[in-house]
C-alpha cells in the first residue's frame, strides 16, 4: 500500500510541475495551453488527495497521514533532481 | 510595506541562522540519531543478542521481582517487556529524586529471561540514548541549564522557519527549481528545496520542540491562573491533564503484583500491545501502577491506571481527556514518532537528514555570498572565522559522533566510568577538530575532516569485525537487519564523504578553471570547501 501512495504522489508531483510553464518547456520544449495546464493541475491535486485517503484508509489517520507526508518531500525531492539532470544533459 | 517586512525578515533570518546554526546543526545530528536510539542501543550492546519470547506476566513479575530487590525506594518504576522495536529484550528502568532534593538519580537493566536476573556480560555503555538526550539536554551541563539552552535555540529555530518561509520570495514558482553548478545560487536553491520539501516536518518538529518548553516559555498563564506557588503547576496537571496529582503517602503499604494488572490491559487491546507498566511510588500507600498502551497507531496513546495496593481500576485514558491536551500530545507524539514502523521510522530519520543538511547549506550559503565581496586579503576575522567553524561543526561533528562508535568498540571493557569516556572521547574529538579546521587553509581542512570521516567510516565495520561477534559475516547471513543496517549506514556514510571529500580536492587543486561554469565552481567550492 505504501508503493500505491508513494506511486500515486509521484504522480501527482510530476503533473504538477509539468503544469508549470519552465519546467514544461525544459521536457516538452514547448509552453502547454491552458487546457494542458489545468488538466495537469487538477491531476496533480485530485492524486495528492488520492494519495492521502488511501494513506489514512491503509494505516489509519495517524500513521498514513505522517507516511503521506515524508512520501511527498521524497517525491518532490526526487522531481527537482530529475528537473536539473534534464537541464544538465542539455546541450 | 512588503519590501521593507521581507528584507527586515530576511535580515532577521540571515542573523538568528548564523549565530545559531552551529548549535541547531548539532540539535539536528543528535535528534535525527534518536530516531533510531534503541537500535543504536543494540549496536553498542552487541552482547545483548535476540531475546526469547517469554510471555508478558513472566517478564512483568520478573521485572516486580528485580526492582524490588535493587531499589525498592525509588519514586518510579518502568518494566518493559521484551515487544517490537521499542524493546527487543526486557528492560526495567527507575528513578527517584534523593532525600534533601538535588538531580534525580536513575537507573536501567536490561534482564535475562527466564532466570530474570541482569545480563551479566553488557559492556558499560551510555548507547543511543546518551545521544538521543544530547539533542535536548546537550551535555556537560548542570542541572537544567543545557535544556534552557535547547529552548531558546528551539525557539529560534522556529523564527527561523517564519521568517525563511517570508524571506524565500517564490515558494511556488521555485518549488522544484535546484540550478546545478551557478555557484552562489546552488547553494541558495538547495537550501531552498530542502526547507521547502520538508517544510510539514520542520514546522512540525520545531512547533512540537516548542510544546514541550510551553511551561517554560509562558510560565505566567499557568502561574497567574493558578496562583504563585509551587502548587500553581500541580494544579494544572489536575484539571488540564485530568490527571489526579499523586504524592508519595509516606506510610509503607505492599504492593500488589503488577502482572495481573497488566493482563487486564492486554485484554482490552491484545497480548502484543502493551508497551509497558510504570509504577508511582512503590511500597507506598499512594502507590499507582499505570499500565500503558502500546503507540503503533498513531501519535496518541492510551493508558490504564490501578491503585497499587488494592489493585482496583482507577482510570482509564483512551486517547486524550480535551481538545487541548489532544492537540499538544498529538504534535509531541509526532515529534518523537514512538508510532512508527520501520519505513516510516526511515523516512523520519530521512527527514532529519535532511534539515540537518538545509541547516548546512543554510551557514554555508552565509559565506558564498559574502566571498566575492571579502574574501582575498582583506576578509575580516570574522568572516573566515564562520567559515572555519562551518568546517569544524559539519564535518567535525559527524567525526566526533563516529570516535563515540569507535570509543564503544575500542574502549577496555573494565574502564571505570566506560560510558563517561565514550562520550569524553566524542567531544574531545570534536576539539580536535575545531583546532585542525583553525590550523589549517579552508580548502584543506575540509577535505581532510571528510578524509578522515570517510576512514573512521570505512574502518568501523572492519573494527567491530575484530572486537566483537555482531559484525556484517555475521548479522548479515543471521538476517539481522538491526545490526547489520547499522553498519551499512556507516559505510554508505563512508562511501558520501569519500565522494565530497573527493570533489573538494579536485576543486582545491584547478587553480585555473576556463570556463564560466568552472569559475562558478571553483567561487563556491572555495567557501563549501
Amino acid at each position: 500500500m505504501a508503493l500505491l501512495v508513494f506511486l500515486l504522489l509521484c504522480v501527482a508531483v510530476m503533473a504538477l510541475c509539468l503544469s508549470m510553464n519552465r519546467h514544461h518547456r525544459q521536457v516538452f520544449k514547448e509552453t502547454p495551453g491552458q487546457t494542458l495546464r489545468y488538466g495537469l493541475r487538477a491531476l496533480g491535486y485530485g492524486s495528492l488527495l488520492v494519495s492521502a485517503i488511501v494513506a489514512s484508509h491503509a494505516y489509519g489517520l495517524g500513521v498514513g497521514l505522517s507516511l503521506f507526508t515524508g512520501l511527498f518531500t521524497v517525491a518532490i525531492l526526487l522531481c527537482a533532481f530529475a528537473m536539473t539532470y534534464l537541464e544538465a544533459r542539455e546541450p | 510595506m512588503n519590501g521593507m517586512f521581507r528584507q527586515s525578515m530576511t535580515w532577521l533570518h540571515t542573523w538568528t541562522g548564523l549565530i545559531f546554526c552551529w548549535l541547531l546543526y548539532f540539535m539536528f545530528v543528535t535528534g535525527t540519531l534518536g530516531y533510531f536510539d534503541t537500535e543504536i542501543d543494540q549496536w553498542m550492546n552487541p552482547e545483548l543478542g535476540a531475546s526469547e519470547a517469554v510471555s508478558l506476566t513472566a517478564s512483568v513479575a520478573a521485572g516486580q521481582q528485580r526492582l524490588a530487590e535493587t531499589s525498592p525506594d525509588a519514586d518510579n518504576w518502568f518494566i518493559n517487556p521484551a515487544n517490537g522495536r521499542d524493546f527487543p529484550q526486557l528492560r526495567v528502568f527507575w528513578n527517584k529524586v534523593p532525600e534533601g532534593g538535588g538531580d534525580r538519580e536513575f537507573g536501567n537493566e536490561f534482564l535475562a529471561m527466564p532466570s530474570g536476573m541482569p545480563i551479566e556480560t553488557l559492556r558499560d555503555t551510555g548507547g543511543g540514548q546518551v545521544l538521543y538526550r544530547m539533542h535536548y539536554l546537550l551535555h556537560y551541563f548542570p542541572g537544567q541549564m543545557g535544556y534552557y539552552i535547547m529552548a531558546v535555540v528551539t525557539m529560534l529555530m522556529f523564527i527561523g522557519i517564519m521568517t525563511g518561509i517570508v524571506a524565500h520570495k517564490k515558494i511556488f514558482a521555485d518549488f522544484f527549481t535546484f540550478r546545478w553548478a551557478r555557484g552562489q545560487r546552488s547553494w541558495l536553491d538547495m537550501h531552498n528545496i530542502l526547507a521547502v520539501s520538508t517544510l510539514p516536518f520542520q514546522l512540525m518538529i520545531t512547533y512540537s520542540g516548542l510544546l514541550f518548553t510551553v511551561f517554560l516559555w509562558m510560565p505566567f498563564v499557568a502561574l497567574g491562573t493558578y496562583g504563585f506557588d509551587t502548587k500553581a503547576l500541580s494544579s494544572i496537571q489536575t484539571e488540564l491533564l485530568d490527571q489526579e496529582v499523586v504524592e508519595r503517602a509516606g506510610t509503607p503499604a505492599l504492593l500488589v503484583d503488577v502482572a495481573p494488572l497488566v493482563s487486564v490491559g492486554a485484554e482490552k487491546w491484545g497480548a502484543d500491545k502493551v508497551r509497558g507498566v510504570q509504577v508511582m511510588f512503590p511500597n507506598d500507600q499512594n502507590a499507582r501502577v499505570i499500565v500503558q498502551r502500546k503507540a503503533d497507531f498513531g501519535p496518541l496513546s492510551d493508558t490504564m491506571t490501578f491503585d497499587g495496593t488494592t489493585g482496583e481500576l482507577l482510570a482509564e485514558m483512551d486517547g486524550y481527556p480535551n481538545a487541548p491536551l489532544g492537540f499538544a500530545a498529538t504534535l509531541i507524539g509526532l515529534h518523537e514518532g514512538l508510532f512508527a514502523g520501520t519505513l516510516l521510522r526511515w523516512l523520519y530519520f530521512l527527514m532529519g537528514l535532511l534539515g540537518t543538511a538545509m541547516i548546512a547549506t543554510g551557514a554555508i550559503y552565509w559565506c558564498v555570498k559574502r566571498k566575492p565581496k571579502t574574501y582575498g586579503a582583506e576578509a575580516g576575522l570574522g568572516y573566515r572565522m564562520v567559515e572555519h567553524l562551518n568546517v569544524a561543526t559539519i564535518a567535525g561533528l559527524l567525526v566526533a559522533v563516529m570516535v563515540y562508535f569507535w570509543a564503544n568498540r575500542l574502549l577496555a571493557l573494565d574502564l571505570d566510568g566506560r560510558a563517561d569516556w565514550e562520550v569524553h572521547c566524542m567531544f574531545l574529538a570534536w576539539l580536535a577538530c575545531f583546532v585542525h579546521a583553525l590550523a589549517r587553509p579552508l580548502q584543506r581542512a575540509w577535505v581532510e575532516q571528510f578524509g578522515v570521516l570517510a576512514l573512521l567510516c570505512f574502518g568501523l565495520p572492519i573494527a567491530n569485525f575484530f572486537t566483537t561477534d555482531a559484525h556484517l559475516l555475521n548479522t548479515l547471513p543471521q538476517g539481522d537487519w538491526v545490526l547489520a543496517s547499522f553498519d551499512l549506514v556507516v559505510l554508505f556514510v563512508g562511501l558520501v564523504s569519500v565522494w565530497a571529500a573527493g570533489i573538494l580536492h579536485k576543486r582545491s587543486e584547478s587553480s585555473q578553471p576556463s570556463e564560466a561554469i568552472e569559475q562558478n565552481l571553483q567561487d563556491s567550492s572555495a567557501t563549501a570547501g
